[in-house]
């Protein structure tokens, strides 16, 4: 089952829905900081406030807007609790029967000042949670105070005044009958009126001597806790006032839940004095709220007190204070593009290897595999950093090595240790955000006894600092009330083979913090991982200790779990290796203490916007096809994934760092497939790539010596310096032993170093590369074609015994890829030496000195890539893949359709290497690579004739297929071959991709889709385009990094393109219409080009369409 | 009651000599296991009690190693309940019986049985060289999967018949054409893509490990075979080539399936007694 568009989850579902309604501008944009002062990035998760005047104008405003945003705060988890000193009645007319839904359980309205709280259950259902009633006794009290409040005013002047008595726990003193409800606006007015009244009468002392006559009745009368305010209409005599909802809101849910006060926002409108009094809204600040933040929204013209914050604005900011809050949650959780998410329910031990390895989080320095934390057998947890490798013995080849398993946690209800089995989970949600490189998951888990657990975590490896590991879990019990105990920390993998030796576990010297060490056997490689957990802020305080036993090293976190109780355990790991520098330990522990100062939401962000920087340069955005841009955005994240620009001494392996079973290895997928990627999206990773290959140029020397040619032949499968790492045979399952020839016989490798070591810089131009690593590259691999080659009777050059891409027919001569390749090879070491030459002459005489590059050789090259045999083909223009090709036993593929396995398992090893079967894209690969070769008869001609015979059996094989296809205008068959290639690992139902993802495969589709159907050509005088959409698609956006400027391409349904430059100011680069001449695009400008007469016209520069 | 006294297999006869083939595989389950044997004959007709035996062509046994239950009503119907209610882990029959034709692979009663029962069944072919006897000891069971999807209940079945009676098991991949790979989630079939055989065969396997290993018996040996072909034909050979003493097969019920080929192909040829699991 495809993977891509699964429905969201219930509970991400509402957060998607809350995205999709836009923030409105209306305040200044500033950022969330600025605003929310006292908590940096951390977003409050309990909001109180008064209602009138706070959230809404009155008591008759329309209150749907701020229902509506309110809602979306709590479908984002977030508690509300309105504080009123009306009914409710009042408040569900106005408010609350605008709100619905789940999550209408996060809302609480505190009514009647302070002496009632009502809630709702799951179904948004009313009940009341608290009630303060008054004795009969205190129902007296208030009653007398206010009379003798009354008398003592009436008495004493002409002024009349009126109580209220239907009030629950308090009594209205009315000083302005005639002002029967004066609006919040008309407050300055009404204070006018009511002290002109007063005194007018013969009341001197106005509302503040009312104010006081009440405080004294109360004490003299007996009601010591009276709670007095007044709003100027009113004196109000009462048991309860709202610092008793605040009160409330502070054992009920923020103590309950575990939720600290610096978490909380308290909103108001009337913090500050008024006609001398206290402002209304400043009996919520109470000195036990600590921590609190207080904001005002209100005029506030005497200003604020000092633990409040003014904001002002009125509802209106009250408003945008809400949609910034909801923004500002939504940070933290998936991202509502639902083509960026990977979502996985449930839990299935046959399939969970394949989600471990499409839910890999890596930064390209370090990749984890996404296995579930608690771990069983069928987990295969793998974490690998990209050049650690390791042999299982001296004669073995190089693999990466497994380190410690970082994401290890356990966690024991009452000492019963919650396990994977599908019995006890009631849900399981996991997504993999892939626009930030995060895995968040929720599990409901109930145990034998009933017991329900809640576990929410959040796991990433950080983009924005590549040695930080990230993992924060919160535990809540549902239903029940028990000694709850977590054990995270670095568990000493089971399965890795080679393992770490002389493994060190230890405490951090002050009795926190853990860390394992050890080194590799053979290689000698240090590794160190360290780790620091802590519990977020709240007022559960558990027991803290570390324990160590041979499966590796934990801290262990214990307490009383209740019921909502949130307990969140936050833990940070670094990892370093003596491959980044002399003393792996000290940087790991000193990063970890950097980080731990940090709050989780910072490190979460940083790493959040890292991604996003990577995104915008890599991200290709197609319209009217769903699927294709899921597929398109899970190969991109990958791939972003893999990179890593600060190392030139590691690739990108064939799994890159998303499982071992390739052992790390670096084929000619990292030149061919991924490279391009990332030449035009990352320029940086593009060159540490290419340099590794510099930095291996030993080994490939060495190799070719060992053949006994000249210059550098490389390994087909690479490690860390280069030497040959392919196994000599293979066990199949069929019990046949096949000998693998890979190593010994594809040479073309070279030609693919040498290609992209040319595409890189023409792409860039970055000379400084091409004069310190890239010439010395081309000149070393051509130098092995010249003594590859062997002269044949027809005075050509002939290179026998090899293996092209199709490795169906191993040994074979003239391959036409590997010849064709060759001859590319030679002209540009040729072009790039006498350029050296040209306009670096101490770099080439270096170049000269260091490689013994004689002055002949590079004409020697150029004729020998205009001698090597190239098959000029049939009438019909079909070239021959290798010598003896055609005579081969011709085989049509759509005869065995449907088939169960690779076509060549079915027909046998002799057979397929008997037939014209291919296995993939190789002449196929000419026809992308060497376009210019074969003109559109031949190239339509030749691809036909190849897909027919094309079994398909590499992954690497439909995307270029696609490519060819998408160029040809064969759309119908391109798109087909889009969906093999973007879901081979989505849609894996075969275990394929238990071992990783295939990351070339997605290297081929972004080529497919970007050079296919964008029709993107990288020549040497210009960058060309040519698009051809399926009809589908409304549009097709992608960017490509080109000579210091960054091209931003839009093609909407092949009728207008528009390109836009964006560069330094003054810079501009060739870019041109496939089939015409290339023009200058200037920095800053944008260019179109329309579809007309059949074909696209020339660029010219665009008025702002 | 024992765990030995819960345990039942049934052994359904007609009176036919044909049907009488399956006797000796039942006993020797029956000894293995240490299950009953239930004969189940069903007859509108009044039997005489004395001479039963001859008359289901049993011989006759001093130890009681079988009990017989003469039954009234709808032949298949009254079997499956008479399964049901004595709580049967296993159905041993032979394929043919008074009802079965050359034309067809097995007879109407044993076909209607494998379509509805929910237990496996242990077919036995009455045309087969060596029948199984009492003494029989299986060793292996070969377990042939054509990428058909070997679902959860299956799988624990299958596994479960291995462990009770003490078996090795042989997977055996066939790859095939003329089959759409299957596309339930979680099969697990021929890898689509070998990009490198000398990593990607040995990751295949070690993915199957991961996904039956843990119902394996802890004492029993499980490998991991492929092959390409007819699938039946590979089937039958593999099992003689390997020492097999059993055929695991998981079917849908519908022989008249296409799909049910390998089941057809099987039972028409095996020397071998066949467990079929309906999935």
């Amino acid at each position: 089952m495809a993977r891509h568009l699964a429905p969201i989850p219930r509970f991400f579902a509402s957060i998607v829905r809350a995205r999709s309604h836009p923030l409105r501008p209306g305040f200044p944009a500033t950022s969330a900081g600025d605003i929310f002062v006292s908590m940096r990035q951390r977003p409050f998760r309990i909001i109180a406030f008064d209602w009138d005047g706070t959230a809404v104008r009155d008591r008759r405003a329309d209150a749907r807007p701020v229902a509506r945003a309110l809602q979306e705060l709590m479908e984002l988890g977030v508690y509300v609790v309105l504080i009123t000193g009306t009914n409710y009645t009042n408040i569900e007319r106005q408010f609350a029967c605008h709100v619905s839904g789940p999550h209408k359980g996060n809302l609480y309205v505190c009514t009647n000042r302070g002496s009632e709280v009502f809630g709702y259950d799951a179904r948004g259902e009313l009940f009341q949670l608290y009630l303060r009633e008054a004795t009969d006794e205190e129902n007296e009290l208030l009653d007398r105070v206010a009379e003798a409040v009354k008398r003592e005013v009436e008495s004493s002047s002409e002024v009349t005044i009126d109580i209220i008595y239907d009030r629950l726990n308090r009594r209205k003193i009315d000083l302005i009958p005639e002002w029967p409800d004066p609006p919040k606006s008309q407050i300055g007015k009404l204070l006018k009126a009511t002290e002109r009244r007063l005194r007018e009468g013969g009341w001197k002392e106005g509302i503040r001597g009312v104010f006081q006559a009440a405080q004294r009745h109360s004490q003299e009368l007996g009601l010591f806790d009276a709670r007095i305010t007044s709003d100027v209409k009113h004196v109000e005599v009462g048991l309860t006032d709202k610092s008793d909802s605040i009160r409330w809101m502070l054992t009920e849910i923020a103590q309950r839940r575990n939720i600290p006060y610096r978490d909380i926002a308290v909103l108001g409108d009337e913090f500050g004095p008024i006609a001398g009094f206290e402002g209304s809204d400043f009996r919520m600040v109470i000195p036990e709220a600590e921590g609190v933040a207080y904001l005002s929204v209100g005029k506030e013209p005497n200003g604020v007190p000092p633990q409040v914050e003014h904001l002002g604005g009125g509802p209106a900011r009250f408003l945008w204070f809400v949609k910034r809050l909801a923004e500002l949650h939504r940070r933290f959780l998936p991202s509502s593009d639902r083509a960026f998410l990977v979502v996985e329910e449930g839990f299935s031990p046959l399939r969970e290897r394949e989600v471990e390895s499409i839910f890999t989080m890596a930064n390209g320095y370090l990749g984890t595999r996404g296995s579930l934390p608690e771990q069983d057998e069928s987990s295969s947890p793998a974490t690998l950093i990209a050049g650690v490798f390791d042999r299982r013995s001296r004669q073995a080849p190089e693999e990466l090595v497994i380190l410690p398993d970082w994401l290890f946690t356990r966690i024991y209800v009452d000492e019963e240790r919650l396990r994977m089995k599908r019995r006890n989970i009631v849900e399981q949600h996991r997504i993999l955000d892939m626009s930030k490189g995060v895995v968040y998951r929720e599990l409901l888990y109930e145990d034998i006894t009933d017991r329900i657990t809640f576990i929410r975590s959040t796991c990433f490896v950080s983009m924005a600092r590549p040695h930080l590991l990230v993992l924060r879990v919160t535990v809540v019990p549902r239903n029940y009330r028990g000694e709850i105990r977590v054990e995270t920390g670095l568990r000493l993998n089971p399965r890795a083979n080679p393992p770490l030796r002389g493994v060190e576990k230890a405490s951090g010297p002050d009795g926190s913090g853990i860390l394992i060490r050890g080194r590799t056997l053979f290689t000698g490689v240090e590794a160190v991982m360290a780790q620091r957990s802590r519990v977020a802020p709240g007022f559960v305080h558990p027991e803290y200790g570390t324990r160590s036993d041979d499966e590796g090293i934990v801290e262990a976190w214990r307490w009383d779990g209740r019921i909502g109780q949130e307990v969140t355990l936050e833990k940070l790991v670094c990892a370093y290796t003596s491959l980044d520098g002399a003393d792996p330990l000290f940087a790991a522990i000193g990063l970890l203490e950097e980080a731990s100062r940090l709050d989780f939401e910072d490190i979460l962000l940083e790493h959040a916007e890292a991604w996003s920087k990577r995104w915008e340069a890599a991200g290709v955005r197609i319209e009217g096809d769903e699927e294709a841009q899921h597929w398109l955005n899970f190969a991109l994240y990958h791939l972003i994934a893999a990179g890593n620009p600060d190392n030139e001494r590691v690739s990108i392996g064939a799994r890159a760092l998303s499982g071992p079973i390739y052992k790390g290895h670096i084929f000619w997928d990292s030149e061919m497939f991924i490279l391009p990627f990332f030449i035009f999206s990352h320029p940086p990773t593009a060159r540490a790539m290419i340099m590794y290959r510099y930095h291996t140029l030993r080994g490939a020397r060495a190799k070719a010596a060992a053949g006994g040619w000249q210059g550098a032949l490389y390994a087909w499968e690479s490690t860390s310096d280069g030497e040959e790492m392919t196994p000599p045979a293979a066990l199949a399952p069929t019990g046949e032993v096949i000998p693998i020839l890979s190593g010994k016989l594809e040479h073309h490798i070279n030609a693919a170093v040498a290609h992209g070591v040319w595409t890189y810089w023409n792409a860039t131009h970055d000379h400084d590369f091409l004069r310190r690593a890239g010439a010395e590259i081309l000149a070393e691999t051509a130098r092995f074609w010249v003594s590859r080659t062997e002269e044949g009777e027809d005075g050509l050059l002939h290179i026998r015994e090899v293996e092209g891409p199709d490795e169906y027919h191993e040994g074979v001569d003239d391959n036409l890829y590997t010849n064709l390749m060759a001859a590319y090879n030679l002209r540009h070491a040729a072009k790039a030496v006498d350029f050296l030459e040209k306009e670096w002459p101490d770099d080439h005489a270096r170049l000269r000195e260091e490689v013994g590059l004689q002055p002949e050789e590079p004409r020697q090259w150029l004729e020998a890539a205009d001698r090597i045999y190239a098959d000029g083909g049939r009438p019909d223009g079909v070239v021959e893949q290798f010598a003896g090709y055609f005579d081969l036993e011709d085989i049509d593929v759509r005869r065995f359709r449907p088939h169960t396995a690779a076509l060549d398992t079915i027909l046998g090893r002799e057979r397929t290497a008997a037939s014209q079967l291919v296995k993939q894209a190789d002449v196929v690969m000419l026809l992308y690579l060497l376009e210019e070769m074969f003109d559109e008869e031949s190239l339509r001609a030749n691809f036909l004739y190849y897909d027919r015979r094309t079994a398909h059996g590499s992954s690497l094989s439909p995307a270029i297929y696609g490519l060819v296809a998408a160029r040809l205008g064969l759309t119908r068959e391109a798109l087909e071959y889009l969906r093999r290639a973007g879901t081979i690992d989505l849609a894996d139902n075969m275990g394929n991709a238990a071992g990783g993802v295939h990351v070339a495969a997605m290297g081929g589709l972004w080529q497919q889709v970007v050079m296919g159907f964008g029709g993107a050509r990288a020549k040497e005088d210009g960058l060309f385009l040519y698009p051809r959409l399926p009809s589908r698609w409304s549009s097709l956006e992608f960017s490509l990094a080109w000579r210091g400027c960054r091209l931003k391409v839009r093609v909407r349904r092949n009728r207008l393109m528009t390109v836009e430059v964006e560069g330094d100011a003054g810079t501009g680069v060739p870019v041109g219409i496939y089939g015409t001449a290339p023009k200058e695009m200037k920095a800053g400008c944008a260019y179109a080009s329309r579809w007309t007469g059949g074909t696209w016209g020339d660029f010219e520069e665009a008025d702002g369409e | 009651m024992s765990e030995a006294e819960r345990k039942a297999l049934v052994l359904p006869l007609d009176g036919s000599p044909a049907s009488a083939t399956a006797l000796g595989s039942a006993l020797a389950v029956s000894r293995l296991t240490g299950a009953t044997v239930h004969v189940v004959h069903v007859t509108d007709s009044p039997l005489p009690e004395h001479g039963l035996a001859e008359y289901l062509s049993l011989p006759y046994l001093e130890d009681g190693s079988y009990v017989i239950h003469l039954l009234s009503g709808d032949i298949v119907g009254s079997i499956l309940d008479f399964s049901l209610q004595a709580q049967a882990r296993m159905i041993v029959m032979s394929g043919q019986g008074k009802t079965s034709s050359p034309q067809r692979v097995v007879g109407g009663t044993a076909l209607s049985l494998m379509q509805r029962a929910s237990i496996p069944i242990l077919v036995i072919r009455a045309a087969m060289r060596h029948p199984p006897g009492p003494e029989w000891r299986p060793r292996r069971m070969l377990v042939p999967l054509e990428g058909a999807p070997l679902a959860d209940c299956v799988i624990k079945q299958v596994f479960d018949v291995a462990r009770e009676l003490g078996l090795d098991m042989d997977i055996l991949h066939i790859a095939t054409s003329g089959r759409r790979p299957p596309l339930e989630t979680g099969t697990f079939g021929s890898p689509r893509y070998l990009d490198y055989p000398q990593y990607d065969w040995p990751a295949w396997s070690e993915e199957f490990l991961y996904r039956f290993y843990s119902y394996l018996h802890p004492d029993a040996e499980l490998r991991l075979f492929h092959r390409r072909g007819k699938p039946d034909t590979v089937t039958l050979r593999f099992a003689s080539e390997n020492g097999e003493d059993v055929i695991a097969l998981s079917w849908r019920g519908l022989l008249q399936d296409r799909q049910a080929g390998t089941v057809r192909g099987v039972l028409a040829r095996s020397e071998l007694p066949v467990l079929l699991i309906r999935t």
